[in-house]
């Protein structure tokens, strides 16, 4: 017993003489710690309260009445008949986006770093980022130009072909193939980056031997790259499936209209409609925080699956 | 170690809740008022200026106005206004943030009642009589609309006439001489002529009769691709509501409503339906117009007869002329007219209720509004500075050709106008056509807008689906037999008839419903 307080008063001892030996990087660490909690933290507390409260802009967050019942929010957002095609809506768009963005980045990496020419492979790289940096009013203005059905040049083409236009931009069907295609094609290059940055850092040694020993190109890819790079690839599987709900808002908002809603329409867009141009605060609330517990729960779940086959993980 | 950081987190979060919280008090006892010395020209007296800040008007100031300054002089306040292009979505961000303006600008009474519940808005109850001429200007009705539970809550706005119809290129229904069309199977003729016959001679086969724009938006810049179909059939846009057999009722619920819907599939299945009127900007629809792709569309006077529109549609085929339907489309339900909210545009002023506790800013705010109901103001607000944009002969107002700087001058009429008299003087050039729209064209109303959004339901997913569904009806991607389950799951899965019952109460309130 004696002993155990000892112990106890000398850890003490040691982690305030920690703490005074490294104030100056622990005063660093500060603002950081400050900035986390002012902008991420402390609105997560005030939106799980306006979720669970009817929220009146004269009263404030904490003085306003609490919603009776308390998940009357919640409720609104489960009973709304949209809320099926709803989340349906967002899985598909969301997972697509993530199964074919991810395998394609990966591609296109692999190719860049396969290319022997540097001014090719530079110039492809730089071509490929470059839609990274477009805005989706541009890129729909992009589309505009290309799909219109009365000038648009691809469908100019088609009708001058088969005689007849394909409605891209406004049959829900092709719409969200639509959807998805403009961004993976605004995407790709630039995830790629972080793949080529891991391909860089392998070993040549590998792939040396490899070549000694009688490996052919293609199969020095299978067998050295994409183990090498596998961890990464995980690590960014993991985070985009804490994004799982966000399909994608800012694009979506820009290019939908009212014909698309049945594919297109997502959570987030309509909490747009419907909190905040309807000045429903807390539902919008309540609804940010349903995303947040569904993506956490994914992050769980995946990095622990992830943890207990392969021993990689996020923490 | 584990301890110490959760103490300070605490500490950090309890301090910065704290700030928070004080910042609601400060923000929810209004904005400080900016007391400047003087700074009028003379610059000799210094007296105190009250600084009324006021949110959501719909046009942009341009910096070399002169009305607001004029304005501001006149009533010895100083204006801060922010423009937001009529958008409501600025205002919403300020509300929620606790950062009220002193007056601001309401799109739809619907959101108005809302902000009521939220006590957002001043009763207005004690203050009508330091405003007499803003109480003499409207009619008990007008003041009902802004009414709720007993007290005032907002200024209406003067109603304007009706500015929509049915245009259509006389030169070329004249190129391929037919007659003016007076039912949908003439006018099928012609629009099949129009899609077929290359008039823009570009040999290439890109013209669709018909376009314009669907949806929400459509109605707000006059454009709705389909209202002359609708009305036709005597029932108004998909989502609207309208009184019928003295009872409201969803317009799409109407059977008139399906016969029209049919009679578009017509239309889009004969090909002379612009496939992307769903898609259709107001800026593209004009570009197709003036790039001869479409021959018949629908929307306002402004639109098209502009001296300022029409060399915009002229300017690939200077031969092109646009103009209304001399003739009216008829069926046995109705005549193509126009269709319009019972409210009119429906953006009323509402004033901050914590002015209540500021009299000196209050009392500038109500001389402000008193003002501009005189009809001094009006001349000022409507024709801008008297032998500089407008002179008066004969106790009328004559156009100096300086008015038409004031293109933005819609936006600053904060109650309104005297429409007929603001048209005839401001765009003579158009009587014609402001003459014909307001009194030619069959009016059809709807009453929505008005429309108290009850609290446990959610009006716009039954409107997002409305508009969703009849695009697929009349685009063809939906069967018409599906029809009666679009309706029934109106009923059952949207609960519409809730939403119809609060609309009867609202306007039984109104006096619509008797």
């Amino acid at each position: 017993m004696n002993d155990l307080f000892k112990n106890n008063v000398k850890r003490k001892k040691k982690l305030i003489k920690k703490i005074i030996s490294q104030r100056a990087l622990l005063l660093m660490l500060l603002p950081g710690v400050i900035f986390y909690i002012v902008y991420l933290y402390a609105p997560i507390f005030t939106g799980v309260i306006v979720s669970i409260k009817d929220y009146s802009t004269k009263a404030g967050i904490l003085g306003s009445k609490f919603a009776d019942p308390w998940f009357k929010n919640f409720k609104f957002f489960f009973n709304s008949p949209a809320f099926i095609p709803l989340l349906k809506n967002t899985f598909i768009i969301s997972f697509s986006k993530l199964i074919l963005g991810i395998p394609l980045a990966i591609v296109l990496a692999i190719l860049l770093n396969e290319c022997r020419s540097l001014k090719l492979k530079r110039a492809v790289q730089t071509l490929t980022y470059m839609p990274h940096f477009l805005s989706w009013v541009v890129i729909y203005g992009m589309c505009f130009i290309l799909f219109s059905e009365t000038n648009g040049l691809i469908n100019d083409w088609i009708r001058s072909l088969t005689g007849s236009s394909i409605p891209v931009l406004t049959n829900p069907s092709m719409f969200r193939t639509m959807i998805i295609g403009t961004d993976i094609w605004k995407t790709t290059g630039w995830s790629a980056i972080i793949y080529l940055a891991a391909i860089s850092g392998i070993d040549p040694q590998l792939y040396e031997a490899a070549h000694l020993d009688g490996c052919s190109h293609f199969k020095s890819i299978i067998y050295i790259t994409l183990p090498s790079i596998s961890s990464i690839i995980i690590i960014t599987m993991i985070l985009r499936c804490g994004t799982i709900l966000n399909a994608g808002f800012d694009q979506i908002y820009v290019m939908y209209n009212e014909g698309v809603y049945s594919t297109v329409d997502i959570i987030d867009t309509w909490v747009f409609r419907t909190g905040f141009e309807n000045f429903n605060l807390s539902l919008s609330s309540a609804v940010g925080l349903f995303k947040s517990v569904i993506s956490f729960t994914l992050i769980f779940i995946v990095n622990k699956i992830s943890n207990h086959y392969r021993g990689e993980s996020l923490w | 170690m584990k301890k110490l950081l959760v103490i300070s987190l605490i500490l950090v979060l309890v301090t910065g809740l704290c700030s928070c919280g004080k910042k609601e008090t400060k923000d929810s006892g209004g904005e400080t008022t900016k007391q400047t010395a003087s700074n009028d020209s003379q610059g000799n007296t210094s007296t105190e200026v009250t600084t009324i800040s006021l949110v959501g008007v719909p046009a942009t100031i341009p910096d070399s106005d002169l009305i607001i300054p004029e304005l501001e002089k006149r009533v010895g306040i100083d204006l801060d206004i922010t423009c937001t292009g009529g958008d409501e979505k600025l205002l919403v961000t300020r509300l929620a943030g606790g950062n009220i303006p002193d007056v601001f600008r309401v799109t739809t009474l619907s959101s108005l009642a809302s902000y009521y519940k939220d006590e957002v808005l001043l009763n207005l109850n004690d203050y009508l009589d330091q405003m007499p001429n803003v109480k003499n200007m409207f009619t008990d009705q007008q003041w009902s609309r802004v009414t709720f539970d007993g007290g005032i809550y907002g200024i209406p706005r003067r109603m304007e006439g009706n500015y929509g119809c049915w245009y259509i290129r006389y030169d070329w229904l004249d190129k391929l001489g037919v007659p003016d069309p007076t039912n949908f199977d003439e006018l099928l003729e012609v629009a099949k002529l129009m899609t077929t016959s290359d008039l823009d001679g570009n040999g290439k086969n890109d013209t669709y009769a018909i376009s314009g724009r669907y949806g929400a938006t459509a109605s707000t810049f006059g454009r709705g691709a389909f209202d002359g179909f609708w009305t036709a059939y005597g029932v108004t846009g998909p989502e609207t509501i309208m009184i019928k057999d003295n009872q409201a009722v969803m317009s799409c619920t109407l059977p008139e409503f399906r016969l029209a819907v049919e009679e578009i599939r017509r239309f889009v299945e004969a090909g002379v339906v612009d496939p992307e009127i769903l898609s259709n900007t107001s800026d593209s629809i004009t570009e197709k117009m003036s790039m001869g792709k479409v021959g018949i569309s629908y929307g306002g006077w402004a639109n098209y007869s502009k001296p300022a529109q029409a060399k915009i549609l002229t300017a690939v085929f200077p031969e092109a002329s646009w103009g209304p339907f001399r003739a009216e489309i008829k069926t046995d339900y109705g005549v193509s007219g126009a269709s319009n909210s019972a409210s009119g545009n429906d953006a009323v002023y509402a004033i901050n209720a914590d002015l209540a506790d500021e009299p000196e800013k209050l009392e500038a705010v109500l001389k402000l509004f008193n003002y501009i109901a005189t009809d001094e103001c009006d001349n000022l607000l409507s024709f801008g500075i008297e032998n500089e944009h407008y002179k008066v002969e004969n106790n009328t107002i004559v156009k100096l050709d300086k008015m038409d700087e004031l293109s933005y001058g819609w936006g600053i009429q904060f109650l309104g106008r005297q429409d007929m008299i603001y048209c005839m003087t401001k765009f003579a050039d158009c009587a014609d056509y402001i003459k014909h729209c307001a009194e030619d064209v069959t009016i059809y109303t709807h009453y929505g807008q008005m429309v108290e959004k009850p609290s446990d339901m959610n009006v716009s997913d039954i409107e997002a689906y409305v508009l969703e569904q009849v695009a697929q009806f009349m685009f063809g991607t939906q069967d018409m037999d599906k029809w009666d389950d679009f309706i029934d799951a109106l009923y059952t899965s949207y609960s519409l008839q809730d939403y119809i019952d609060v609309a009867n109460e609202s306007l039984k309130n109104l006096g619509y419903i008797k």
